[in-house]
């Protein structure tokens, strides 16, 4: 009862809150970025490729037909560089759009102006030996250059052949493939839900503090813990509304809301009992600010590691927004990993519990006069 | 209803004592005042025995309850009115009592009577945070007596208040104790601590001076003189005399059946005097 009555009026006051409109703010903004400026495929603009050829005319017809242009129609395009109309042929494939220049230095150009991919191909006359210039940016990856010259090692037909021979099998073939909008939503939501949540929770006590009623609650026959859990619930239904309010519009009825919101209690709690660990060491919030903030990088790491698959050292699986990432990401992917959402889930309830009880012990040990 | 024996307290853990060997007992139904300049030890005193405050060293108990290990029911009894307010600033008046009065096990007054009680009636529904300074320490005051406590904590009760708002504290204050509520009141006003208690103590660094009625300090430290001014012939004069020896007396006798007196005063200390005297500290 006296649990209730401290929830309920912490949910009063906070609905009555600066950081409460923050939050539902903060969750309409991602909302409308999600929506409106995160496409469904990044990849809906297709890569350009801007190529010149120099040689006989059966070999630029051989050249041509390995592009695999979709409708095989040659179309015509006008190309605006530096105020001057240059026009190409143009081929589209799958992935790319190639367009095929009348001079190299238009190719050179181009790709300088437009930061795009450029070659130009030698077919000597009377040997049909070839040769390639690329023109590439200055940034492309030791790996990329190592692939350009590999493939001149070896006779274009040779590899073909070798790639054709190889036995590629599918492990998990049922797997879904997040879309790009999908893909962005793992990061979104941990640090609305839980990075955010471990901001807030602070900030409450802190106000608290300000007003002097943690004293005040002291002095009543209620617990100091019943005080506690009630801020941890109040943010810990804030991350699910503000998660719901970001959720389902992007995703609607094509998730799992009841692990969903299994994950999101036990990591709000996690995150929220950790904000109010490190709010019982501080008076104020400028006090606590280096540490809460460094915390919040520290804790954003993983999420530049789910976003760089090849950047992914083993030391970033230990923080706990690792898990909450690739938790998110299962429950959003078809087919997702339950099994894993369950045992983050379980984690994070066990070491939330385990930092609300020293929480407990320290506020009970630091109310001072 | 208090029993304190040699209570020890530092914020550093080692020998730099707020609080150093004090002893004393406040029996129910008293109104003990506990004295002292800022910093002297009254909060800190004040933080352990209502439990805010961990007991390091001496044995303490309140309202039956031995503070080294605080039973949360002990709160049922005790009442506690803090110096600066501390109440929900997003909360109204009224809320702020109703959620307070949730959190006692036992019957708690009526938030409405409450307000009444110390005038703040008229702005109930009005959120504590467009309150005056004042007006939020009334909230505090009434909100310490949510759970008709036995033993009340007072902590500068009429500091910052307007004189009116004071004096209807104060009859509240005595109207309490007159129904046996214990009184336990930490001020650094000699007034209200003249006014209210039956006894008092004197702290300064953190030591007890002295724990006495005011009528017994001021009869020990005061001096026993009459001052008197009367209209001999149109003028106005002024003696003082003595009520102790007899000539003094004789003379006033005298001056009292002849002339026209204008005032007369007993020339009694008082406890800001007193408390210079003992201590050799002002109250500030």
């Amino acid at each position: 009862m006296k649990l209730l009555s401290s929830f309920v009026k912490e949910l009063k006051l906070a609905s009555q809150s600066f950081y409460f409109f923050i939050e539902i703010m903060f969750a309409i903004i991602i909302l409308i970025v999600v929506l409106f400026a995160i496409p469904e495929d990044f990849k809906e603009k297709k890569d350009e490729e801007y190529l010149y050829f120099e040689g006989p005319k059966p070999a630029e017809e051989y050249f041509i037909e390995q592009l695999e242009d979709l409708d095989g129609v040659v179309e015509y395009a006008e190309i605006k560089n530096e105020g001057e109309i240059v026009k190409a042929k143009l081929y589209e494939d799958d992935e790319k759009l190639f367009y095929w220049l009348d001079n190299k230095e238009d190719v050179i150009s181009i790709a300088d102006n437009k930061g795009k991919f450029g070659a130009a191909i030698f077919v000597d006359e009377t040997t049909y030996e070839t040769s390639y210039e690329y023109y590439t940016q200055g940034y492309e990856t030791e790996r990329f250059k190592n692939l350009l010259l590999v493939f001149h090692v070896e006779d274009s037909e040779v590899m073909r052949e070798n790639f054709d021979n190889q036995d590629v099998r599918m492990i998990s073939a049922d797997i879904d493939v997040l879309s790009d909008r999908e893909n962005v939503m793992p990061s979104l939501l941990t640090f609305n839900g839980s990075l955010m949540g471990l901001f807030i929770l602070a900030s409450y006590i802190f106000l608290d503090k300000k007003e002097g009623v943690i004293k005040a609650y002291a002095v009543t026959p209620s617990p100091v813990w019943q005080y506690l859990l009630s801020k941890v619930m109040v943010v810990t239904v804030t991350a699910i509304i503000t998660t719901f309010i970001i959720v389902i519009p992007v995703l609607g009825a094509s998730i799992n809301y009841g692990l969903l919101l299994i994950f999101l209690a036990t990591t709000g709690l996690f995150f929220s009992a950790l904000g109010l660990y490190i709010a019982g060491f501080y008076e104020d919030f400028a006090q606590s600010f280096g540490v809460i903030y460094t915390l919040m990088i520290v804790f954003g790491l993983p999420i530049i590691a789910y976003h760089i698959p090849s950047w992914d050292p083993l030391w970033v699986k230990f923080f706990p927004t690792y898990h909450v990432v690739y938790g998110f990401k299962e429950i959003i992917v078809q087919g997702g990993d339950a099994g894993y959402v369950l045992w983050v889930s379980l984690g994070a309830f066990v070491a939330g519990t385990i930092l609300f009880l020293l929480s407990n012990m320290r506020y009970k040990r630091t109310l001072s006069v | 209803m208090i029993k304190v024996e040699g209570l020890y307290h530092s914020y550093s853990k080692d020998e730099n004592y707020a609080v150093k060997d004090a002893h004393f007992e406040i029996p129910k139904g008293e109104v003990f005042g506990f004295l002292g300049p800022s910093g002297a030890g009254k909060s800190t005193t004040q933080g352990i025995l209502t439990g805010l405050l961990r007991l390091q060293q001496g044995n303490v108990t309140v309202a039956g309850y031995d503070v080294k290990e605080i039973k949360r029911r002990m709160f049922n009894k005790i009442g506690m009115s803090f110096e600066q307010s501390n109440v929900y600033s997003k909360l109204s008046a009224k809320e702020n009592l109703r959620f307070y009065s949730k959190l006692f096990d036992v019957k708690t007054q009526n938030p409405d009577d409450l307000l009444k009680l110390v005038g703040l009636d008229e702005v109930a529904n009005k959120k504590a945070g467009e309150f005056s300074k004042g007006m939020k320490h009334r909230l505090t005051f009434a909100r310490s007596m949510l759970n008709n406590p036995e033993l009340w904590f007072l902590d500068e009760p009429t500091t910052g208040l307007d004189p009116s708002i004071a004096a209807t504290i104060k009859d509240i204050v005595k109207a309490k104790n007159k129904e046996g509520v214990t009184i336990f009141l930490t001020t650094h006003n000699m007034y209200i601590a003249d006014e209210l208690c039956n006894r008092v103590a004197f702290i300064v660094d953190g030591e007890i001076k002295l724990i006495d009625s005011p009528k017994n300090l001021k009869i020990q430290y005061g001096e026993s003189l009459v001052d008197v001014e009367y209209d001999d012939g149109g003028k106005l004069k002024k003696e003082s005399f003595s009520t102790v020896e007899a000539k003094d007396k004789k003379k006033l006798q005298d001056l009292i059946g002849k002339q026209n007196i204008k005032t007369m005063h007993t020339k009694e200390a008082t406890l800001e005097e007193i408390f210079i005297k003992v201590t050799g500290r002002e109250l500030v």
